[in-house]
């Protein structure tokens, strides 16, 4: 009963804080499952406070969301192996997500995912910019990311403000054996979305400044014009509880250069829903 | 042979070479008698070139308009070279290899989807590695699988004994024929090693060096590579201990300023230089745009280097011809 309760309220929670879909079945979560079968969730465009005061995440702003579909678990090595691409991975297993992903093959994988499934590939592979109107898989911008993490919460953790609690719903350097686990062995956030905290530190498609915050526009911020790093989120199987949250922003070099990837880092798709 | 690289090593322990800006006629090319072959992208391909040590003579040896010819290994009588051709764009990219005499003529399929090869010493052999995925092409050089012969006197192409091996690139042959090194992204449970597999055997073995695209002197005793993306270094090497490079061994040889990079060292045939790709940040992988790059040469004794080509064209994987 007492899950039941939370549940309902999580759910109420979410219908009358997220709105701004056009249509009245826009306005909840949904999880769906695409035409590759790759399970994705819902989520309603909205409002929030991106940021935080901490040095590196501030100021706190408001952003306005349209809203999109995003993977709900981080992209396996399965899911890599569907698609016959190479997978990088340092640690083998199909139910783990890939990691020693470089940015560019994380685009290319949401690209090839997009031509499987009949869309519109969003990166084109000579620039690598994205084309956010394409109806095709693309990687997160860093403000869609935090809005799925957040999960309609405004605190630091989606889980409340006690740090202890990250072992539940997170691999990280307090509890991984070292590497990475399945992907989604431990609890969801609010939305559903597995991995969000830990596991492998995830990709957005933003380049990477420390002020961005202060001049990024209010309606679907997409990062800076250009950089040399991306933008990378939620910490990893390595990482402790200063990067393992919502608000953390951090950001990696290894855009295309194999020498440097890393075994911490992973990502997941979104695509647009308008 | 053995008694210059010894003379070459005293001058490694005395000093520690490095080079931070271009250096132009600190080396006396036109003494260097070989020439090479090397990558390079024009008018909208990339194709082979020939050139002297000392940069003049350059030849473009193949002259494609609409086919990329990438990655030039020359044999080791210098008679013939192997090399990759790319046809197609984007994700229909393929890359297969061939091989060719030096003028031009003779040219010849080694293996389809074939890539990142080698000779073996007495030039019978050629091994090289397979694109992983047919499905789409990937510029990665570590996008590979399996490990395979190619003999070149009866046409007929082997897979090694070892089937797990993937995700190897810039395989070279070890001078004395036992052993193909490699380097290892993502595979056969590695981050990023570099290993030398046993020609015969399922056994490979980690070189202990940290890096990428090792590379054998021509006697066998030496080995360089990539440290960085700036740096080469060189090492004695002993291919049957159990660790082959021992971190006494190891010797800076070369690096440059940051926001520039070397890749693709090679040694001539008398050991005493090596040449190398040198330019600002870009994709050192085979075909990878390298917008500002030249060929160089550096001189093992002393550990001064110039250029030898100065148009930029992307020219990358330079190799001797014996």
């Amino acid at each position: 009963m007492k899950k039941f309760i939370i549940a309902a309220s999580i759910s109420a929670l979410i219908a009358t804080s997220i709105s701004c879909g056009k249509k009245s079945s826009d306005t909840s979560v949904k999880n769906i499952t695409t035409k590759s079968g790759i399970e994705m969730v819902y989520l309603p465009g909205g409002e929030f406070t991106m940021g935080s005061g901490n040095a590196g995440e501030s100021p706190a702003h408001k952003v306005k969301l349209s809203p999109f579909y995003i993977d709900k678990y981080e992209v396996t090595q399965e899911m890599y192996k569907k698609l016959e691409l190479s997978n990088p991975s340092h640690f083998k297993n199909e139910k783990n997500p890939a990691e020693m992903v470089a940015w560019v093959n994380a685009a290319i994988y949401c690209n090839e995912r997009s031509i499987e499934e009949g869309l519109t590939p969003c990166y084109d592979e000579k620039t690598w910019e994205c084309n956010f109107k394409a109806d095709g898989y693309r990687l997160p911008t860093e403000a869609e990311w935090e809005y799925a993490a957040r999960a309609g919460t405004d605190s630091k953790y989606f889980f409340g403000a006690d740090s202890k609690n990250i072992k539940n719903y997170a691999i990280y350097s307090k509890n991984s054996s070292g590497k990475p686990e399945t992907a989604g062995s431990r609890k969801p956030n609010q939305f559903g979305l597995f991995d969000m905290y830990g596991n492998v530190a995830e990709w957005c498609n933003d380049f990477y400044t420390a002020d961005y915050y202060s001049k990024s526009p209010e309606e679907n911020p997409a990062g800076p014009a250009e950089g040399k790093e991306r933008v990378i989120r939620g910490g990893s199987w390595n990482d402790g509880e200063e990067l393992v949250n919502s608000t953390a922003r951090s950001m990696d070099g290894s855009i295309s250069d194999a020498c440097i990837l890393r075994d911490t880092i992973g990502f997941r798709c979104v695509r647009r829903a308008e | 042979m053995k008694k210059w690289t010894a003379c070459a090593l005293l001058a490694l322990f005395s000093v520690i070479f490095s080079a931070s800006a271009e250096q132009y006629n600190v080396i006396d090319l036109k003494s260097i008698k070989y020439r090479l072959l090397y990558e390079s992208y024009q008018n909208g391909s990339w194709d082979i070139f020939m050139i002297n040590a000392d940069g003049s003579g350059r030849k473009n040896i193949t002259d494609t308009k609409k086919i990329h010819e990438l990655y030039p290994k020359v044999s080791p009588d210098g008679k013939r070279f192997a090399f990759s051709i790319d046809t197609g764009e984007g994700r229909e990219r393929r890359r297969d290899l061939y091989m060719m005499n030096l003028d031009g003529s003779g040219k010849k399929l080694v293996a389809e989807h074939g890539r990142e090869h080698c000779w073996s010493p007495d030039g019978r052999y050629i091994a090289f590695t397979k694109s992983e995925s047919t499905r789409r092409f990937s510029f990665e050089s570590w996008s590979t699988k399996g490990l395979f012969i190619y003999d070149t006197t009866t046409g007929e192409t082997k897979e090694h004994v070892n089937k797990t091996l993937e995700h190897m690139y810039n395989l070279c042959w070890s001078p004395d024929g036992k052993y193909i090194t490699a380097t290892v992204l993502g595979g056969m449970g590695y981050r990023h090693t570099s290993i030398g597999i046993d020609v015969n055997s399922k056994k490979y073995v980690q070189l202990n060096v940290v890096g990428c695209r090792p590379e054998f002197s021509p006697d066998g005793s030496l080995i360089g590579w990539g440290k960085s993306d700036s740096e080469f270094d060189l090492a004695k090497i002993y291919m049957d201990r159990t660790v082959p490079v021992a971190e006494k061994d190891k010797f800076p040889f070369l690096s440059v300023t940051k926001g520039y990079e070397v890749y693709h060292l090679d040694w001539s045939p008398d050991g005493k230089y090596i040449a190398f790709a040198f330019g600002p940040d870009g994709e050192q992988n085979v075909g990878g745009t390298a917008h500002g790059w030249d060929i160089c040469i550096a001189e093992i004794a002393t550990g001064k280097w110039q250029k030898i080509t100065f148009d930029g064209n992307q020219n990358k994987e330079p190799d001797w011809i014996p």
